[in-house]
């Protein structure tokens, strides 16, 4: 299943993110905010090598640092992260159930909040009081809605339900 | 291709990500004083190593310099140690300058009290197992002292001069076995001789026993040898009995300290002054 995405469809994709997250993060509260990038991120990363998926985690972390005003980079280089390690584990896993792809985003996006906040804490930025609560329903948000994307966005490329390699 | 390549190095194209990551949050960041992180961590970084390089120039650097002031130290330690022997042969010489000045008073007042001229010269030899009897002496023909010169002291007589060179002397001392001097002896100046028997008192010869000769009596030269000036003194009697063959067995004891001996004066002109009262005020001068 390691397919070219297109690249309108990538830029099609980062667009609309970014429209997107950028609307959500003036309508929801912080602790409902949903990182859409990184979903994307996982979605693009689970149908690419490697490579692109690395790639396209630092190109949706920058949109996303853009929009959050934090440092370029904190969440480019976790998203980065993100997407080579999701390109690598879908030749490992194959989580056949929507509670199995469930906990693998819950999974991936607790470890990309997890990726944020260190890299936060190492460069000294102050931590809000309570984010640890904020940092837990983030996680829970983004990776239940993650959930969702993932399958409609693998239904739509992948018509048939077992979305699997078949290679 | 260049996909190709990269998807065949994901942890190469991983790698690269990340370091740029990394570089671009530290472009970003400031510290509290508002420095760039960027550059803190690079002085973080390079500091070590440019405190290493200063210090191994400023090693290098005090390490020439110590090795310029041990060069320079090195010759200062040699001029001061030339200067020091300097100065510790001007002090040698300055205290035998200062211990000579009383001995040249009494020289200078003794050609004052006799009218003849003589040299000064120095001893710079003795012999060894017998330097009671010989020395050398630093003055020689070029100065005018010819053998059978006349060697004082201002106490006393010291001997005679044997052979000259050019530039020294021999002198036999007076308690040789074989030197002599014609002498008076006493208040009634009987007339004798004295001569050396090797030790360090001297025998008067040719005093009959019927004259009478007292321990203590001085003993002057008379000038009758041609060599010592008259009246000049020689010793004082320390012994006086009766002898045999007819002769009075008399010791004297020399006033002159061959085994002191540092310098004497050698006579070099002919003696003028043979008068009594001259001999008379030799012989008191030489009293001790």
């Amino acid at each position: 299943m390691n397919e070219a995405i297109p690249k309108l469809e990538i830029a099609a994709l980062l667009l609309g993110t970014s429209i997107i997250q950028l609307a959500l993060s003036a309508a929801l509260p912080d602790a409902l905010l949903i990182d859409l990038p990184v979903i994307m991120t996982i979605c693009l990363a689970w149908r690419s090598s490697p490579v692109a998926g690395a790639a396209s985690g630092t190109v949706f972390g920058l949109i996303h640092d853009g929009i959050l005003g934090l440092s370029f980079g904190v969440n480019g280089l976790s998203k980065t992260l993100i997407g080579f390690a999701c390109a690598n584990l879908r030749h490992t896993l194959r989580p056949e159930s929507y509670l199995a792809q469930a906990v693998l985003i819950l999974s991936l996006a607790l470890a990309d909040n997890c990726c944020v906040y260190g890299l936060l804490y190492l460069l000294g930025q102050p931590m809000p009081p309570g984010f640890q609560m904020d940092f837990l329903l983030e996680t829970a948000v983004t990776g239940l809605v993650g959930t969702a994307i993932f399958n409609v966005y693998n239904r739509i490329k992948s018509p048939d339900p077992d979305f699997r390699d078949r290679d | 291709m260049i996909t190709e390549r990269l998807a065949r190095r994901p942890w190469s194209v991983l790698l690269a990500l990340v370091l740029m990551h990394i570089a671009l949050l530290s472009a970003q960041l400031r510290s509290e004083e508002g420095q760039l992180m960027v550059r803190f961590w690079a002085q973080s970084v390079f500091a070590p190593f440019v405190m290493a390089f200063d210090w191994s120039t400023s090693m290098v650097e005090s390490g020439f310099d110590w090795t310029v002031e041990i060069w320079e130290a090195r010759e200062e330690n040699r001029n001061l140690r030339s200067r020091i022997q300097t100065l510790q042969l001007e002090n040698i010489r300055l205290r035998e300058l200062a211990a000579f000045g009383p001995r040249l008073e009494e020289y200078e007042s003794l050609e004052r009290m006799v009218s003849f001229r003589f040299t000064m010269a120095g001893v710079i030899w003795r012999s060894a197992p017998f330097f009671k009897r010989r020395v050398l002496v630093n003055a020689g023909s070029s100065q005018g002292v010819q053998p059978d010169t006349a060697a004082l002291t201002p106490r006393g007589i010291v001997g005679r001069v044997r052979s000259t060179t050019l530039f020294s002397a021999e002198v036999e001392l007076i308690t040789n076995p074989d030197a002599g001097a014609s002498a008076l002896v006493g208040p009634k100046r009987l007339p004798g001789i004295v001569a050396g028997n090797g030790g360090e008192l001297l025998r008067l010869e040719f005093i009959p026993n019927a004259k009478e000769v007292a321990v203590g009596d001085e003993v002057i030269a008379s000038g009758a040898d041609g060599i010592y000036p008259k009246g000049f003194p020689i010793g004082e009697v320390v012994h006086s009995e009766r002898g045999s063959m007819g002769q009075r067995d008399i010791r004297v004891k020399p006033y002159a300290e061959f085994d002191r001996l540092e310098e004497v004066a050698l006579v070099i002109a002919d003696l003028t002054s043979q008068d009594s009262e001259i001999a008379q005020e030799l012989s008191g001068s030489g009293k001790h």
